[in-house]
């Protein structure tokens, strides 16, 4: 990293370039009103000056200069806006394809997970030109994970997962910062971004010891936790489970997206799906309190990889092992496994 | 035609400071003045504790380590700066002050309608700042002025409740001078002042008063849910349960946004006095400037969203917020206009209260057009939480804000003292003070694009620059605050003697005598005229000029 | 009514001197009441805000909670302030007429129907502490009976098998499931259940202040007014305080179904 003075932080992404043109375009604007009116109270502070035989006229605000003076900022205001919003969308929907890294914040360090296994603290290593999606959780307090040489950063709530991405356009080391004051050594929870080349990084994440890749440590998870004896059941499927579209008891359709999988684990009742409306006996019990946040991550990696394609642009049809009620976008032609319905009143063993 | 005496004060009428001597007189006075007086007293006590702990803050930032203080130590300074400058400095600033002092004189009233309410508003005041100070004494609350949920209730060692405590009592008093404010202004009008014959202070301060009063409860109730939470250990914005931090935070902005109006309306009510007064012209576009204060009042309960764009709220949500962002920030650049518009073909004075309004414009200017880089959101996903916020606000709040309290001081200081202050003084603290914002503050801008984080005790090395010159720029600074203090106490015994109207303003609280006696006004005036008409003031000034008058 | 003690309106000017004229005062009273209450519409909307807001994310826990209140003491407490507020009409009308003895009594009824909404209200609270129905208590929401039963369990039985906890929850009429798979379900219902009964506590609290700031306020009116101190044209205290006393009213009138009646 660079250590000596500078006026511009590193472009580290083709969005810092883009925010970038953004700022300098808000400057400029800044720059002429300021100009402006620096200019004008000068001169007339200067022309006007109250000297012998100098009168003050009373001059009337014609309307048509007032409703200029209302409207060209007005504008003004709304191009911005839209310039803005847009930047801002594109920064938050991240592309089809981009990898998950897992990052978990907590007092006052951060903890980042590759899901081949690698672990690191305050270290965030990936790769060149691949895009990025960063699913982060809090353990404790709200943080904020800050790039500035990727001119982004995003709040780390605890109770949800909060997502960003970036595309690295050129190898180096970033300054990452938790940009959410979250208590006494906030200051000290920084750390670097490191890009390498394509070749760098496969070796560098199958570099050293690790426990594995995570979805290895879920499946132990899925296991131990005893998923496996409702999911496959008569509890929802999971396989093909990630990014399809559901149908829920209320009525709702929702993707199963990270967060969609996250809720499932820590507040079942909130999101049922549809024909899964059971007495309390076989609902899935909440794991909020059980899991620790790498765990969570852990689980809902196995469950990614239980779908054919980390991240589909397209909604999928997926086998169901119940009654069809919640089947979804069935594509033409397609029919469906025979349903299986489950029953309620059979007890849980 | 208004009644006017020009008649020049002399010190053994009975004025509203020599009625009575005893302390009681004073700290039970019913007498708007007095209370304004006592107000003055403690808001710059208030001032210069915060100001310390922001000089202790810049002089730790001067090296990147940033060791000077311990990093717990460093936390609570921050907070303590934010708590006390918005919360007991700020807020009542004005208001408080030149407000009490002046709204009844200007509408041509013998006192505010509720005194007692009054004297109430000031008491709860020192009691909830007593309480603060008693929590900074005790140790400190390290949570920032915004008390960040989960932070605040489960993860803070500090003294929160207390603090809390103490700014919730002082929320009453916002409350109560606001409502004092609006039933004055729509009961207590002189004959003749109608709503578009009132100067624009009233419309600003009436503006003010919506927000304090619409504004302040939901802070209350919010803040007071946060130390339920710590006091009796039961998470209400607890993640653990499935609670909500991010609510915490629309509750808190809901307020906190409307807040920084309550800070600005004011001090560019005070511009318009000013500047009308020392360019000898009516406000150039009168009615505009008036319903500007209402809009930005109006407009500014819908934007508190744009504090948290990157804080787990929906694109969706943001993009209105931005949208509506954007949209108040345009009745304020039309009073800038505005203001720079009555220059023309004005007859300009650069005494001090006016630097101090060409000063604010130029600041304030700055300050809001900073503020629509973070209304825009693809350019606050990278300045969210850094310098560049810190920069945006002070500029507004210290550029624009103080400046205004510091021109309203100076512009009403003999009416208020019935002494002049030295004008070669005066003038030169405001160029110092203008000078100091600057170099303290510019550079946080630059760091804030780097990517320098707010609340930060220490930062990178390469920062270290930037950071040395704002806390050179710190120093300046509080050289220039501490001249006045000394040369207005000074002026209370050996300033020149000052007229009725040594500014030959427009105005009723002119046309009595400085200081006003305590009931204001020998006879009621009524009002036949616009606000500013200075055509007619200098007319009749050099129809028959005054012996004596400045 | 004591004949010696004539009130001597003289030192309490009817208008005081910053009003010119008793018009002037009215008005100035009755917007500076207003204003006040607006104030107070946004305090209460605030806490209400979070109130909704919590229970459209815990339904089921805040739904559960809300049914283990005492309706009929809330549906009586609420019939005791509507008729409190009626002889508040009542007291302000005597008032207006300058009919002393009326005015005394209608005010005095208007107190003594407060303190019986206060006394009610100590009442209900009496009872949600003999059912545990206070956060933080470790056997929250288990009627007396059912705690004094699990409470006999050692600490370490009480850990280890969450089951008897659930079933003695059950007993108490909760619906929480009973299996030990589901304990910490249970465990989180109960804590949302907790976090509405500190809506309940402090809402029905700030209310009852109101309500007591109210009734101080009235009794000093009600001594005014037996000492003669209101007449046909001093009688602005009466009216402003009836204000306030109603507003406190509409609030009890929203809180009441959105404490006591979420179904």
């Amino acid at each position: 990293m660079n250590t000596g003075f500078q006026f511009i932080p590193p472009h580290a992404s083709a969005m810092s370039w883009q925010v970038d043109w953004l700022l300098l375009a808000l400057l400029g604007l800044t720059i002429f009103f300021t100009v402006l009116i620096f200019f004008f109270i000068v001169l007339f502070a200067w022309k006007y000056r109250a000297r012998p035989g100098h009168k003050a006229e009373q001059v009337e605000a014609p309307m048509a200069l007032e409703i200029a003076l209302w409207g060209i900022p007005f504008i003004l205001c709304l191009g911005l806006f839209w310039w803005g919003t847009r930047l801002f969308l594109s920064a938050s929907r991240p592309p089809a394809g981009a990898m998950d890294i897992y990052v978990i914040g907590k007092q006052w360090m951060w903890k980042i997970q590759h899901p081949e296994g690698r672990k690191e603290i305050d270290e965030l290593h990936v790769p060149l030109g691949r895009p990025v999606r960063l699913i982060m959780a809090s353990q404790d307090v709200i943080h904020d994970f800050g790039l500035p040489a990727f001119r982004i950063k995003r709040d780390v709530v605890p109770g949800s997962y909060s997502v960003q991405w970036f595309t690295p356009t050129a190898v180096g080391e970033y300054h990452l910062f938790c940009d959410q004051y979250c208590g006494a050594q906030h200051a000290e929870m920084i750390g670097k971004v490191v890009v390498m080349e394509e070749a760098d990084y496969q070796r560098w994440v199958a570099g050293s010891v690790t426990d594995g890749p995570m979805r290895q440590g879920g499946e132990q998870l899925f296991v131990n936790m005893n998923c496996m004896s409702c999911h496959g059941q008569w509890a929802p499927t999971l396989a093909g489970l990630y990014m399809s579209r559901v149908r829920l008891a209320d009525g709702r359709t929702v993707q199963a997206d990270d967060a969609y999988l996250r809720r499932s684990i820590l507040d079942p009742g909130a999101d049922i799906v549809a024909g899964y409306q059971a007495n309390q006996s076989v609902l899935m019990p909440s794991f909020r309190g059980t899991l620790t946040e790498e765990q969570i991550d852990q689980l809902i990696e196995y469950i990614k990889s239980l779908a054919p394609a980390a991240y589909l642009e397209e909604p999928t049809t997926r086998p169901v092992s119940n009654g069809g009620a919640d089947l979804e976008l069935r594509k033409p032609g397609e029919g469906g496994p025979p349903p299986l319905t489950p029953d309620p009143n059979k007890p849980v063993e | 035609m208004t009644t006017i005496s020009y008649i020049p004060s002399t010190s053994r009428r009975q004025t509203y400071l020599n009625v009575g001597h005893t302390v009681k007189s004073w700290l039970l006075t019913k007498d708007h003045k007095r209370i304004a007086v006592l107000y003055i007293l403690s808001i710059t006590f208030f001032f210069f504790i915060g100001g310390s702990a922001a000089t202790l803050m810049r002089l730790n930032l001067l090296t990147p380590a940033g060791n000077l203080v311990l990093e717990s130590t460093y936390n609570k300074l921050f907070t303590a700066h934010g708590v006390i400058m918005v919360f007991f400095f700020l807020i009542p600033s004005i208001p408080a002050t030149l407000g009490n002092f002046i709204i009844p004189l200007m509408l041509g009233a013998r006192d505010l309608a509720f005194p007692r309410v009054n004297l109430l508003s000031w008491y709860l005041y020192i009691a909830g700042g007593s309480l603060a100070v008693w929590a900074l004494l005790a140790g400190g609350v390290d949570t920032g002025w915004t008390f960040y949920e989960p932070y605040s209730s489960t993860y803070s060692n500090g003294w929160v409740a207390l603090t809390i405590c103490g700014i919730f009592i002082a929320g009453f008093s916002s409350i109560l001078t606001g409502l004092n404010f609006i039933v004055t202004t729509h009961t207590m009008r002189a004959r003749g002042l109608t709503w578009f014959r009132l100067p624009l202070f009233i419309w600003s301060l009436y503006a003010t008063s919506l927000i304090m009063v619409l504004g302040t409860p939901v802070v209350a109730i919010t803040l007071a849910l946060v130390a339920l939470e710590r006091i009796f250990g039961i998470g209400i914005f607890d993640p653990s349960i499935g609670g909500d931090p991010v609510l915490f935070q629309h509750m808190f902005w809901f307020y906190s946004h409307p807040a920084v109006y309550i800070m600005i309306l004011p001090a560019m009510g005070v511009m318009s006095e000013v500047i009308a007064c020392f360019t000898r012209k009516r406000i150039f576009g009168y009615k505009f400037v008036a319903f500007a204060s209402v809009a930005i009042a109006v407009l500014g309960f819908l934007v508190w969203g744009h504090h948290m764009f990157v804080a787990g709220q929906s694109a969706f949500e943001g993009m209105v917020f931005s949208l509506l962002s954007f949209l108040v920030a345009i009745p304020s650049g039309v009073k800038v206009f505005n203001w720079t518009g009555t220059m023309y073909k004005g007859s300009i004075e650069l005494k001090t209260p006016m630097l101090y309004a060409l000063g604010f414009i130029g600041l304030f200017t700055i300050g809001g057009l900073t503020g629509l880089f973070l209304a825009t959101m693809g350019a606050d996903m990278h300045l969210h939480d850094t310098y560049f916020v810190i920069a945006h606000f002070h500029y507004i709040m210290v550029g624009g804000a103080i400046m205004g309290y510091m021109g309203g001081l100076h512009f009403w200081w003999p009416k208020i003292t019935g002494r002049m202050y030295p004008e070669a003084w005066g003038r030169a603290s405001a160029v110092i003070i203008f000078l100091g914002f600057n170099l303290t503050f510019f550079p946080q801008y630059l760091l804030g694009y780097l990517g320098m984080p707010r609340r930060y005790h220490g930062y990178p090395a390469e920062f270290q620059v930037l950071n040395v010159l704002s806390t050179a720029g710190a120093s300046i600074l509080g050289v220039g605050y501490l001249l006045p203090l000394g040369y207005l106490l000074w002026s209370l015994k050996r300033g020149a003697l000052a007229g009725d109207n040594p500014w030959n303003a427009a105005g009723l609280e002119w046309t009595t005598t400085s200081p006003p006696p305590s009931d204001n006004f020998d006879q009621s005036p009524v009002v036949t005229e616009e606000a500013y008409n200075y055509a007619r003031i200098d007319a009749e000034l050099v129809a028959s000029p005054i012996p004596g008058a400045i | 009514m004591p004949e010696h003690a004539q009130p001597n309106l003289d030192s309490e000017p009817l208008v005081p001197h910053q009003f010119d004229d008793l018009e002037q005062k009215s008005l100035a009273d009755s917007l500076g009441m207003w204003t006040f209450l607006a104030s107070e519409v946004l305090f209460f909307g605030a806490i209400f805000t979070v109130l909704m807001v919590y229970r459209s994310l815990f339904p089921d826990a805040f739904r559960q909670a809300s049914q283990h209140l005492d309706r009929r003491i809330g549906m009586l407490n609420t019939f005791v302030l509507l008729f409190s507020s009626y002889t508040v009409v009542l007291a302000v009308h005597a008032a207006l007429k300058a009919r002393q003895k009326a005015l005394v009594l209608w005010l005095l009824a208007t107190i003594a129907l407060g303190l019986s909404f206060l006394g009610v209200k100590l009442v209900e609270y009496a009872e949600d502490f003999r059912d545990n129905l206070v956060p933080r208590r470790i056997d929250f929401g288990l009627s007396a009976e059912q705690s004094r039963d699990w409470m006999a369990h050692s600490p370490e039985e009480r850990d280890t098998r969450p089951e008897l906890w659930q079933q003695s929850l059950r007993a108490s009429g909760w619906d929480v499931p009973a299996d030990r798979m589901h304990a910490s379900d249970a465990r989180l219902l109960i804590k949302r259940a907790q976090l509405f009964f500190v809506f309940y506590y402090t809402m029905t609290l700030i209310h009852a202040l109101h309500m007591i700031i109210g009734l101080v306020i009235f009794s000093v009116l009600a001594w005014r007014a037996w000492h003669g101190r209101y007449t046909q044209q001093r009688h602005a205290q009466i009216e402003i305080t009836g204000l306030y006393w109603h507003f406190v009213d509409i609030v009890w009138i929203f809180l009441f179904p959105l404490l006591y009646l979420i179904r």
